[in-house]
């Protein structure tokens, strides 16, 4: 049976789709990364998920059962799952009644709330917190109590929005480690969202992409906005940061352009006697790192762009950080769609 | 110059001498200012909270009339509240004019859209993220409303506060409520506009020292409420 079964929903927020799901399934006992960038919908999608937004449409099932949106219904299930903020807000009040408000609300009795809420803050390294004010805590440590608070609630499911996103390097490597360390001792389910394909990588048993509200197939690296312009026969796509790139298609007008990172051809020099209906840009390595076997190229081309590439490939072709090299799109690496308009 | 000094050092003298008639008319007005603020806290607190928290049609209508019951002169609520309480209203029969419970009516009516208006001005304040944290962590919607309440406590405080500041210096009301009667119903504002007018100031400056006092002390109990949290929990 599935976690969560999300089936033609829909949120619109503002007058505009915010999000736009025909289909999710998420499993029991996995960790799921949402990516995308800003505006994508992975907040809207959480706080459906936290039940504490019903969507405008479509229908929500959590472990098979059809969600009841009314606000009696809402509150057996609020405590099942848990939803942690972007930019978690703590009670004026001590770190420990913080922690130990979940407790308090599924009627726990006041010694249980506090073993409770001491053993949360001694998981996440800041037992000796616990009498201090709420309001005199660094943004890193507030994130700390959050994630404590929540696992006080002993939830099924754990909700992390964006959990390193406003947090120090330190930090955010202490609140990752936190987040395998609940994974792997207490099982609980987590799905978190964040902008960071590394941390998705090593958080995540599966990742789910979404753009502009809807789940598309894969990364969203390389996803640009821009205007696509018909010049006689050709339709060229341009970018905001005022780079022209030739497409096929016959769309015109506002749109998004995603360049796939692994079917970009990358070359130490410009190549010759190339396919006439292959692009040739000129770029140079920004960056280059290792992602589960792949090698992921950072070139500058007037606009970033992520190349994946093999090991051996990288190897053979000898480029390092800082080379000028050429990039070659053939058609298939283009997928180009209108954006979606407001309602 | 010399005049009002020569007042202020009789007043002062009388205050410390706990002269019993300045007292008694201290008292009352504390008195009525205190019970008039108690039950519009009761009633306009959560009127306030609803109105902050609710969406709902014409709720922008009930703002704009609240806010507009801001400025409502006291002597046209003592006039609204004398139809109802004399003889002849629909409340004569309870033979409260020119009783405390007189003021203590007319000045629940004037201090009511403050309680409300400034209740809901904290409650809006207050960071839509504590109610979806309460929700989150498991509250019903009924205890997240009490964590947000919480959260505004200091802002409800000061829109309690200010109420009293409003009732006890109010005038209109008193008088025409509560008539003045000599250690019955004379308040601290009725007895000085009376003093004023006999050209005795000793007793109106006084009182007008007390009043000044008694304002104080509120601020004071404020900084204390607010500074408590601030210091240690």
């Amino acid at each position: 049976m599935n976690l969560y079964s999300l089936e033609g929903v829909q949120q619109i927020l503002g007058g505009r789709r915010v999000l736009d799901l025909e289909k999710l399934e998420l499993e029991e006992n996995k960790s799921y990364a949402l990516l995308g960038p800003n505006g994508s919908g992975k907040t809207t999608l959480l706080h459906i998920l936290a039940f504490l937004s019903p969507p405008a449409h479509g229908r929500v099932f959590f472990r098979g059962k059809a969600v009841d949106w009314k606000e009696k219904a809402l509150t057996p299930l609020r405590r099942r799952v848990v939803l942690v903020e972007q930019h978690p807000i703590l009670f004026t009040d001590t770190v420990l009644k913080n922690v130990s408000y979940g407790p308090k609300m599924r009627g726990l009795s006041f010694s249980a709330q506090k073993k409770i809420a001491e053993e949360s803050l001694e998981l996440v390294g800041m037992g000796e917190f616990g009498p201090r004010p709420a309001l005199y805590l660094s943004g890193g440590e507030v994130q700390r109590v959050a994630l404590a608070r929540a696992l006080a609630c002993q939830p099924e499911v754990l909700l992390f929005d964006e959990p390193t996103a406003s947090v120090d390097v330190e930090n955010a490597r202490r609140i990752e480690a936190l987040i395998l360390k609940i994974r792997k001792e207490r099982g609980i389910s987590i799905i978190f969202s964040t902008h960071r394909r590394l941390e998705a990588l090593l958080l995540a048993d599966e990742q789910i992409f979404l753009s502009h509200g809807s789940k598309i197939m894969e990364s969203h690296e390389n996803i640009f906005s821009g205007t696509l312009v018909q010049r006689g026969e050709r339709h060229f796509f341009l970018t905001e940061e005022g780079v022209e790139i030739a497409v096929h298609t016959d769309l015109c007008g506002p749109a998004r352009l995603w360049i796939h990172p692994e079917k970009i051809n990358l070359f130490s020099r410009k190549p010759s006697g190339f396919e006439p209906e292959t692009s040739l840009f000129p770029g140079r390595v920004l960056r280059i790192s290792a992602e589960r076997g792949k090698m992921t190229v950072l070139v500058d081309m007037g606009l970033p762009l992520y190349v994946r590439i093999s090991r051996e490939r990288l190897a053979a072709s000898g480029i390092l950080p800082g080379d000028r090299v050429s990039l070659g799109f053939c058609k298939e690496a283009f997928s180009v769609e209108k954006k979606p308009e407001s309602l | 110059m010399e005049f009002f000094s020569q007042s202020l050092a009789e007043a002062l003298s009388m205050i410390l001498s706990m002269d019993q008639k300045l007292y008694a008319i201290i008292w009352l007005s504390l008195y009525v200012s205190f019970f008039a603020t108690l039950f519009a806290a009761i009633l306009g607190v959560p009127a306030g909270f609803g109105l902050a928290v609710a969406s709902f049609k014409g709720k922008r209508a009930v703002i704009t009339l609240v806010n507009t019951l801001l400025a409502l002169p006291t002597v046209v609520i003592g006039l609204f509240a004398y139809a109802f309480l004399s003889r002849s209203g629909s409340l004569g029969f309870l033979g409260w004019l020119y009783t405390p419970k007189a003021i203590i009516i007319g000045q629940v009516i004037l201090i009511l859209p403050w309680v409300i208006s400034l209740t809901l001005t904290a409650v809006s304040r207050i960071d839509l993220r504590y109610r979806r944290t309460a929700l989150t962590l498991g509250a019903t919607a009924f205890f997240a409303s009490l964590a947000v309440l919480r959260e505004a406590r200091f802002g409800i405080l000061a829109a309690v506060i200010a109420a009293f500041g409003r009732a006890i210096a109010e005038i209109g009301i008193a008088m025409m409520l509560g008539g003045n009667i000599k250690g019955f119903t004379r308040t601290m504002t009725t007895a000085m506009a009376l003093e004023h007018n006999k050209g005795e100031f000793v007793l109106a400056v006084a009182l007008g020292l007390v009043l000044l006092l008694v304002s104080l002390g509120m601020n004071i109990l404020l900084q204390l409420a607010q500074g408590r949290y601030g210091e240690r929990v």
